[in-house]
């Protein structure tokens, strides 16, 4: 598979993995650039027998993502409010949200709700397609331990997006 | 490049965590139904904003190409460096005659040391002061 079809097929689901992690349109933006394009660099490096192409992109994508928040996280201590369109879930809406209101910006409402490791799992989960045990390798989690927090998981946004509240036995 | 609704993983997934309950299995649905809208709405400025992003990327030689060239080129300016030195008009060697031991091959202040060693006249600006000269005869 070429780098283009890679692309192509991809962006979508990388876009939105992101962008439900961030939770902002323009960081959402930047880091997929930045994962894209550590990937092209690194295109020839990919080796099938390590796993999937979703595995190795979801695997960068993940690592952008972390390494942006962690970012955030040493910025909270210093004021400058550079940063202060990333986490709207903690201040209101993103304002580079072009839907606010709709069912994405509730979506995304509905995450911020989750633990930040909820949130990476289940958005994982939908995105990527990986299987409980290829999430497991990527996160370094036990399949069974990644198989519980889906389900709370699961729990809490049929809870938030459906209003209905059907809690983990 | 469109993928199908929900993935078999995905519907595996839904399966699993329903348990068998009808409304509980629906719920699952809306809420997989929230993310594929998300992927839907995946801005296609922005696709086609990176996508450009990346072609400019692709466009310069890769870093392994100048690793490779890097000796080449090397050995190339140092050649031109070295070509140019050497016809350099600066560093051009004089011609000999034929006969590399004629006295037109060696420079020579004889005349002058002639005149130092002789009596220098008194008006020195006189024409047969100085070499060269068709007046010259010597003392």
């Amino acid at each position: 598979m070429e780098f283009p079809e890679v692309y192509e097929e991809f962006f979508a689901r990388i876009y939105s993995y992101i962008r439900c992690r961030i939770g902002a349109d323009a960081a959402a933006e930047d880091i997929s650039s930045a994962v894209f394009q550590k990937a092209l660099a690194r295109f020839e490096q990919y080796n099938p027998a390590r796993g999937n192409m979703a595995q190795w992109l979801f695997g960068i994508a993940r690592n952008e993502v972390n390494s942006c928040l962690r970012k955030a996280a040493i910025l909270k201590f210093f004021p400058l409010d550079l940063f202060g369109d990333i986490f709207p879930g903690e201040s209101g809406r993103d304002p580079g949200t072009g839907d606010t209101g709709g069912d994405i910006a509730e979506l995304v409402s509905a995450l911020g709700m989750l633990e930040p490791r909820e949130r990476d799992m289940i958005t994982l989960k939908f995105y990527s397609e990986m299987t409980n045990r290829e999430i497991a390798a990527v996160t370094g989690l036990s399949e069974s331990n990644v198989g519980t927090i889906l389900y709370r998981c699961m729990a809490k946004l049929r809870k938030q997006l459906t209003g209905e509240n059907y809690d983990a036995p | 490049m469109t993928r199908p609704e929900k993935s078999e993983e995905l519907s595996r997934f839904i399966t699993e965590i329903s348990a068998g309950d009808a409304k509980r299995s629906a719920a699952n649905e809306e809420v997989i139904s929230r993310f594929k809208k998300a992927e839907l709405n995946a801005p296609a400025a922005v696709k086609n904003r990176i996508r450009a992003l990346l072609g400019a990327q692709r466009e310069p030689a890769p870093r392994s190409f100048w690793k490779k060239a890097a000796p080449a080129l090397a050995a190339c300016a140092a050649a031109l460096i070295l070509a140019v030195s050497l016809h350099s008009p600066h560093r051009r060697v004089a011609e000999l005659s034929p006969d590399w031991r004629s006295y037109d091959n060696y420079p020579s202040y004889a005349d002058e040391a002639r005149l130092y060693l002789m009596d220098i006249q008194p008006d020195w600006r006189a024409s047969y002061n100085f070499p060269g000269g068709a007046d010259f005869q010597g003392r």
